[in-house]
């Protein structure tokens, strides 16, 4: 059940240009959980942190946008 | 090593290795927290870094230093059982329900700072995330930036003390259903209960009462599509529903005390 104050019509909304899947994969790297939007087989383009200490927002390495080596699924 | 690394980054690094209680990265790669070695141990790796770079030519990493507070953002829908379709930037229930457990356990995470701007979303899994974060044994700080509207609102009360930003807003409506509708009476009832499970949340974990909460709850004429209220930072605070206006600044210093408070009451016991 919802409860949200975005009408449930907008939240199921579920047109040509919404319907097709998410691009974005997550994967653990290095112990974080990162969202990543896949560029190559082995590489991927950070989105977001999703579950990461403090001090990885502030290493480059880790900041959305990096190209991250994708590990071997 | 000349060859490998100029004498300026040699020279940071080999500052960086004496630097008193800075976080570690481990051999799998995982970040450590701040190790409070004795001085036996930090002379030992010292040995052992010097040793490597003699050695192997090899360096250590940079050091990042590790925060004794875990941080735990909760943006946008906040997705339960149902897998919401893409266009929603969705929080999962099941990312954030482990992070708690693992602050929970880890003895190097003190506190936990949780900044809200949702628009609601499931209310099973908006009520489970609550429930979580008001019974850790370690201090927590809610924070609402933005928006904490709907299920938001018993996540933003949650906390051991809750903030929110001046500008900040949160609606307070009813839960609504729609579809296909077997047997209203009993589908009725069953969405009282819903309600009264996140009204008693609410009531319980902030100053609210329950009857100015159902009062904004059913207010007509301040919503266009529903009825409800949508009160703006120091009407929160006002109404009880928040304990004080700030920001991160004010947020952090609140938890750090509450970290000390915990740290006192444990010596005392």
């Amino acid at each position: 059940m919802i409860h949200s104050i975005i009408p449930l019509e907008v939240i199921y909304e579920s047109n040509d240009m919404n319907n097709k899947m998410s691009s974005t994969i997550m994967c653990h790297i290095n112990g974080l959980q990162l969202e990543v939007m896949p560029i190559h087989l082995a590489k991927g383009q950070i989105v977001r942190l999703v579950n990461a200490p403090l001090g990885a927002y502030l290493d480059p390495a880790f900041s959305p946008g990096s190209i991250v080596h994708l590990p071997l699924q | 090593v000349l060859s490998l690394s100029n004498d300026n980054r040699l020279h940071t690094n080999l500052l960086q290795l004496r630097c008193e209680g800075a976080g570690m990265i481990n051999n799998s790669g995982q970040y450590m927290g701040e190790e409070t070695e004795k001085p036996n141990d930090k002379k030992q790796l010292q040995e052992q870094a010097i040793q490597s770079i003699q050695q192997l030519g090899t360096i250590a990493p940079p050091t990042i230093q590790e925060s004794n507070i875990h941080c735990i953002t909760i943006i946008g829908q906040i997705e339960g059982h149902m897998i919401l379709p893409p266009q929603n930037k969705t929080t999962k229930y099941e990312h954030i329900i482990p992070q708690l457990v693992a602050v929970e356990q880890n003895p190097k995470l003190e506190g936990l700072l949780i900044i809200l701007n949702t628009v609601g979303g499931d209310v099973e899994a908006g009520l489970a995330i609550a429930e979580m974060i008001s019974s850790m044994s370690k201090p927590s700080v809610t924070l609402v930036l933005g928006g904490g509207h709907s299920i938001g609102v018993p996540i933003a009360a949650s906390g051991k003390q809750s903030f929110i930003a001046e500008t900040a807003t949160m609606t307070i409506h009813p839960i609504r259903m729609n579809g296909l509708v077997i047997g209203v009476p009993q589908s009725f009832e069953y969405l009282e209960k819903m309600q009264e499970r996140v009204t008693r949340f609410v009531t319980s974990h902030s100053n609210i009462d329950e009857q100015k909460f159902k009062e904004l709850m059913y207010k007509t004429g301040e919503l266009t599509r529903d009825i409800g209220t949508t009160v703006i930072g120091a009407d929160a605070v006002a109404y009880g529903l928040i304990d004080r206006t700030g920001g991160i600044g004010d947020a952090m210093k609140c938890l750090r005390e509450l970290i000390e408070q915990k740290k006192l009451e444990g010596e005392q016991a």
